[in-house]
């Protein structure tokens, strides 16, 4: 089962999108889970990840319920990955997104030597991920490859839209919303930044690119 | 599910809306074939969208069967979802 799988994309931008999780498996290996989670995260941050956060709390770009109306012009918009990781306290899936092979691979090395103990698992380009687990001496166990989309293709919207809304695998960023901000950056009412921080509040699963993001939404 | 090898519904729940579902299921890797053919018969007569997926288990050494008799089928490899092995199970003290 996942939801990072179908990430909607051309290889070459594809080529800066690699998730790495951290899932516990209840009654096998959750002792203590919360804190190999934080662990996970702490870990993560040295590496330059460009989100992080856990399935059940989202990542570190999350709505915020004290707002006003000056919230159009002025908004705390700095990622703050201490709130993230302080905020892990119940079992469940961790997540830190990159985007580079570097950043990614170093990640992984890290986690092989600190041998956390529970499941960790790459989603990306099938074959940096096959590369990652060549360069840091790791026998992989499992694979599942996508396989594109079938059915009703001409309901799917145009290409961007496609490519950010399906960086959230559970579909909590719209069509719409993506287009709006498509739009937004196009008049010029909003930095490809600021879009991209947006529709990253909205990932409750922390998996959102906004890197990637920001190039989709400057058309590059 | 009321049937599980026919794949049938409770019927109460049949019109339901989702906003997204995931049906799993086995089949040996010889099958793997046929079912993708008639996963694409399937997809002509709904009135949605699918994403199609498949996993197996790597060999001793992390080779993939799939990695290589995918692009016969007319799928090219592109995105996946690795599991890195590095899971344990605990040991009681």
């Amino acid at each position: 089962m996942t939801h990072s799988l179908h990430r909607f994309g051309r290889v070459e931008d594809l080529t800066g999108d690699y998730i790495v999780f951290a899932m516990p498996a209840r009654g096998f290996n959750d002792t203590d889970a919360v804190e190999k989670e934080k662990e996970f995260l702490r870990r993560a941050l040295k590496h330059g990840p460009v989100n992080l956060g856990d399935a059940k709390k989202g990542g570190w770009y999350r709505p915020q319920k004290e707002l006003g109306p000056t919230v159009h012009w002025r908004r705390e918009t700095a990622p703050d990955p201490d709130w993230v990781i302080d905020g892990v306290d119940a079992p469940g899936i961790v997540a830190a997104v990159f985007d580079s092979y570097e950043a990614m691979a170093a990640f992984v090395r890290e986690l092989r030597e600190a041998n956390l103990g529970v499941s960790i698992n790459i989603s990306a380009l099938a074959d940096r991920a096959a590369q990652c687990c060549q360069d840091c001496e790791i026998t992989r166990h499992s694979v599942e490859y996508s396989l594109g989309f079938l059915g009703r293709t001409d309901k799917l919207p145009e290409k961007e839209v496609l490519e950010l809304s399906t960086m959230c695998g559970h579909g909590t960023i719209s069509f719409a919303l993506a287009a709006k901000m498509l739009d937004r950056v196009r008049c010029g009412r909003r930095t490809p930044e600021e879009a991209a921080r947006t529709l990253a509040r909205f990932c409750v699963c922390s998996i959102f690119n906004p890197a990637r993001a920001e190039k989709i939404l400057a058309g590059e | 599910m009321t049937d599980p090898t026919r794949g049938l519904f409770n019927p109460e729940v049949l019109n339901e809306k989702v906003m997204s579902a995931i049906i799993e299921f086995r089949t040996p890797l010889g099958q793997v074939g046929v079912v993708l053919d008639v996963l694409e018969q399937v997809a002509e007569g709904i009135d949605t969208v699918m994403a199609v997926g498949v996993a197996e288990r790597c060999g001793y050494n992390g080779e993939s069967v799939l990695e290589k008799i995918l692009p016969e089928y007319g799928y090219p490899i592109l995105r996946a979802k690795t599991n890195l092995g590095l899971g344990q199970v605990e040991v009681a003290s």
